[in-house]
């Protein structure tokens, strides 16, 4: 019952969760890249913009990109103070040994509180919108290439999806083994680093002889299914570019030639 | 010791779009010295009552009385790990939860947690060996080469090397076979008498229900839905099969019988008690020839 | 009727130094047919099936499957028209959702995609798991897994079906779910079947049911014979069905019973016979 849905991934049906994960995963490296060289508040409000309207599109809720957020709020809090503290340039307002309160300063850190977020809100999107498993298969197309260079990229999308179906299972069965060993007198709460690491033991121990012998039974069940490694295997998850993928591609790439229009022109 | 719950609640992931409730107000006890059988399909709330026993989890709401210790939402973590000495759990496939590099070891483990000396755990680990019957050869031996009934009766030393006075077992016979299920059986059934331990058992094995329980608690949806000795119980057994629950074979047996013309009392829970129903019509039958 | 399933003098050691968990076993299963293979843990049953679908490296005897002889050579021709279904419903799950799951086997086999979403939705309406095909394990009770991995195997369109002890982790409802479907898969389909267990209760509908006790078989036969030899079955640790048992208890109270054997209605009747008919 109480499971975290892993990846936070929100099911449901929009324009965002029927597009192929490939667009998603590029456009999204594309918007963060572009989002670099923007520096001035036009490129911020029209990528602010973009980002709203993909959010939008995507029809989940704006808390849990609030939530998405705010686990990340000191570091953007910390790194805004630094930029104020140690900025320099501009107007000076306040100056004592080496920290100076600059009006450059303050725009770098709102530059950086406006880039931070919108970099979360697009990465956010992107895990709340597709599923680690769509995820895993678009980095297996994208890398599909690299099977000329021998590398096995079927194999290894195959050990991910795997990973990714375990990961679940797994942390019930973390849960079971502390509190059987919680039951037998373990306070896992208590202690100082030495003591806290010993009690790890009586978990990982089980856990690992746990995934052992699940990892032979998985093994024994694909080759009684007629696995015999990647060669030669047909897919049933089939990714799909549909029109929605065109338009969402044409509405970045419109935005990257704004940015750097602006930026190098 | 009796464990008394009093309008007990429990949410898990409150405030969440995961939010569940998987207690909803019980109020029941579980008494002193008794053996009480907990039924339920998976996901009735039964794991859930069963960890509020050990203080493992702490209700969203209303009273969990271990003994005369009143467990509530604001019961500080600090004072829960005693009561875990008094209060032993048996979990689902219990064997997952060895980890020592020996037998002996692994039975100490608990005893040590609680204070023992090495010595004096090393001691209860030979003594519990005893208890569930396994040879005294094994303690140096690792509990990973064992066969998976042996394992079982180890981890299950393991928790009553906590030396409790409440015994709770979380369907210690799954996967076992009909013997081993049996041996099992009969030796909680003798540890209670021996030790005087209250026993809580979480069962699908109605036979079990009937042979050993003198309490019978039925969940659904969180909630109990009817308790009472086990010939209450089973005396509906339309209610059960309603509900999916099984019946102990004599009772389904003897219901089938009432549907053919023969008239019972009460139906019997046991193969002793049905024959000896039958029994007696085969007498009064000759009587009446007579 | 012809033998799906032939094994002669199998003897398999898991090491040199350990006990043979198989000596000179043979036996022959008629295609269509329904075959238990009961004995208590350890008896060395789940070898036997492993065995069959070529999962061990036996040395000693024979083991032909749909006429071909499982050898190295043949090894994924025969693992072909077997399906198995193994003891822990999460160790067998592969897919991430229940449709891919099925999709699994359909896979290795390089079936195309159009074929293969055809096969896998009348695999899973089979099972009645298509409302479910888009969900996860965790999501899924064991009984519900237990049914989608039949659905994995009924979507490779197996001649066999091992159940190697396939029910053993699941609550009554699971169980009865897993034996409703075999039932129904084989009166439409026609599959033979091959079920591992230590449940008895498990075997009354069986055409023929092998006992097995350290390695060998012990005893061979429809399962009102077998359920009859109620003193060798409790020897072996194994259970007696009910009627069996009462019948037992009815004589230790100086009652004259039968010795055929009756099932439980049979029991009801001719308790009725001898107690209630004027």
């Amino acid at each position: 019952m109480n499971k975290l849905l892993f990846g936070r991934y929100i099911p449901q049906e929009s324009f965002v969760h029927r597009m192929d994960p490939r667009a998603k995963l590029v456009l999204s490296f594309l918007y963060v890249i572009i989002i670099f060289f923007a520096n001035n508040w036009w490129i911020y409000a029209l990528m602010a913009i973009v980002a709203l309207l993909s959010i939008w599109a995507s029809k989940i809720k704006p808390k849990l990109f609030v939530e998405g957020v705010m686990p990340l709020i000191w570091i953007i809090v910390f790194t805004m103070v630094i930029q104020i503290f140690f900025g320099t340039g501009g107007q000076m307002y306040w100056h004592w040994g080496i920290f100076s309160i600059t009006s450059l300063g303050i725009l770098n850190a709102a530059y950086i509180f406006v880039r931070f977020t919108l970099i979360i809100l697009i990465s956010t999107l992107l895990t709340l919108s597709t599923s680690p498993i769509q995820l895993s298969d678009a980095i297996e197309s994208l890398l599909r290439p690299l099977t000329k260079l021998h590398f096995p990229v079927y194999e290894v999308a195959l050990m991910l999806s795997i990973a990714l179906r375990f990961v679940p299972t797994l942390m019930d069965e973390t849960e079971t083994i502390m509190n059987a060993q919680r039951a037998r007198g373990v306070d896992f709460g208590t202690g100082n680093l030495f003591t806290r690491i010993k009690k790890i033991i009586p978990i990982l121990i089980p856990l690992f002889v746990s995934a052992f012998n699940r990892a032979e039974d998985l093994a024994t069940a694909m080759e009684a299914r007629g696995y015999q490694g990647g060669n030669g295997r047909t897919k049933y998850r089939l990714l799909k570019w549909g029109i929605r993928d065109s338009i969402a591609t044409l509405v970045y790439l419109l935005m990257a030639v704004i940015v750097l229009a602006i930026r190098f022109l | 010791m009796a464990i008394t719950f009093k309008e007990v609640s429990y949410i898990y992931q409150p405030d969440t779009p995961f939010e569940f409730q998987a207690l909803q107000k019980i109020t029941t006890q579980i008494k002193d010295e008794s053996f009480t059988a907990l039924i339920g399909h998976t996901g009735s709330g039964k794991s859930t009552f069963l960890q509020h026993l050990d203080a493992l989890l702490k209700p969203t709401s209303g009273t969990v009385l271990i003994g005369d210790t009143a467990i509530t939402h604001e019961t500080s973590n600090k004072h829960l790990r005693l009561l875990r000495k008094r209060v032993g759990i048996v979990f689902q496939f219990p064997e997952k939860q060895l980890f020592a590099d020996t037998v002996e070891k692994d039975i100490a483990f608990g005893p040590e947690n609680f204070g023992s000396s090495p010595e004096q755990a090393a001691q209860i680990a030979r003594q519990m060996l005893k208890l569930v019957k396994l040879p005294e050869d094994i303690l140096n031996r690792s509990p990973f080469e064992l066969s998976g009934g042996q394992m079982r009766r180890v981890a299950i030393a393991g928790v009553l090397a906590l030396q409790p006075e409440v015994l709770v077992l979380d369907e210690p016979t799954a996967g076992l076979d009909p013997k081993g299920r049996q041996e099992m059986m009969h030796l909680f059934a003798e540890l209670q008498k021996r030790e005087h331990l209250t026993i809580v058992l979480v069962t699908h094995q109605m036979e079990d229900v009937a042979n050993y329980a003198d309490q019978v608690i039925v969940m659904e949806h969180g909630k109990i839905v009817k308790e009472g000795t086990p010939r209450y119980v089973f005396a509906d057994v339309k209610w059960l099969r309603d509900k999916q629950l099984d019946v102990p074979a004599s009772t389904e047996f003897a219901f089938e019988m009432q549907k053919r013309g023969f008239l019972f009392d009460q139906l019997p829970l046991t193969e002793a008690e049905l024959a000896d129903d039958i029994a007696d019509m085969f007498k009064a039958r000759g009587k009446r020839n007579e | 009727m012809n033998n799906v399933i032939k094994v002669t003098n199998l003897t398999y050691a898991y090491s040199p130094d350990t006990p043979a968990a198989l000596k000179d076993v043979s036996f022959s299963i008629p295609e269509g047919s329904w075959v238990a293979i009961v004995g208590h843990n350890g008896s060395g049953k789940s070898t036997l099936a492993h065995a069959i679908d070529g999962l061990l490296d036996f040395k000693e005897g024979h083991i032909w499957v749909d006429g071909i002889a499982l050898t190295e050579e043949n090894l994924w021709q025969v693992r072909s028209r077997i399906g198995m279904i193994f003891q822990n419903p999460d160790n067998q799950f592969v897919g991430s959702t229940v449709e891919d799951d099925v999709a699994f086997g359909l896979e290795n086999l390089a079936v195309p995609h159009e074929e293969m979403m055809m096969r896998v939705t009348e695999a899973l309406e089979q099972v009645q798991m298509n409302d479910f095909r888009k969900k996860q394990p965790e999501q899924l009770s064991g009984g519900q897994k237990q049914r989608v991995a039949l659905a994995g195997v009924i979507a490779m369109q197996p001649k066999i079906i091992i159940l190697d002890e396939a029910t053993s982790m699941l609550d009554p409802i699971g169980r009865r779910e897993i034996l409703d479907v075999i039932k129904r898969l084989r009166e439409r389909l026609g599959i033979t079947v091959l079920s591992i267990t230590h449940e008895m209760d498990e075997t009354t509908g069986a055409d023929q049911i092998i006992v097995l006790n350290d390695g060998q078989i012990v005893e061979t036969g429809t399962p009102d014979r077998i359920y009859a030899k109620s003193e060798v079955l409790k020897k072996l640790g194994l259970d007696v069905p009910y009627p069996q048992r009462l019948k037992q208890a009815l004589m230790q109270r100086q009652i004259t019973v039968p010795e055929t054997y009756f099932n439980e209605e049979g029991m009801v009747t001719w308790l009725w016979q001898s107690l209630l008919k004027k």
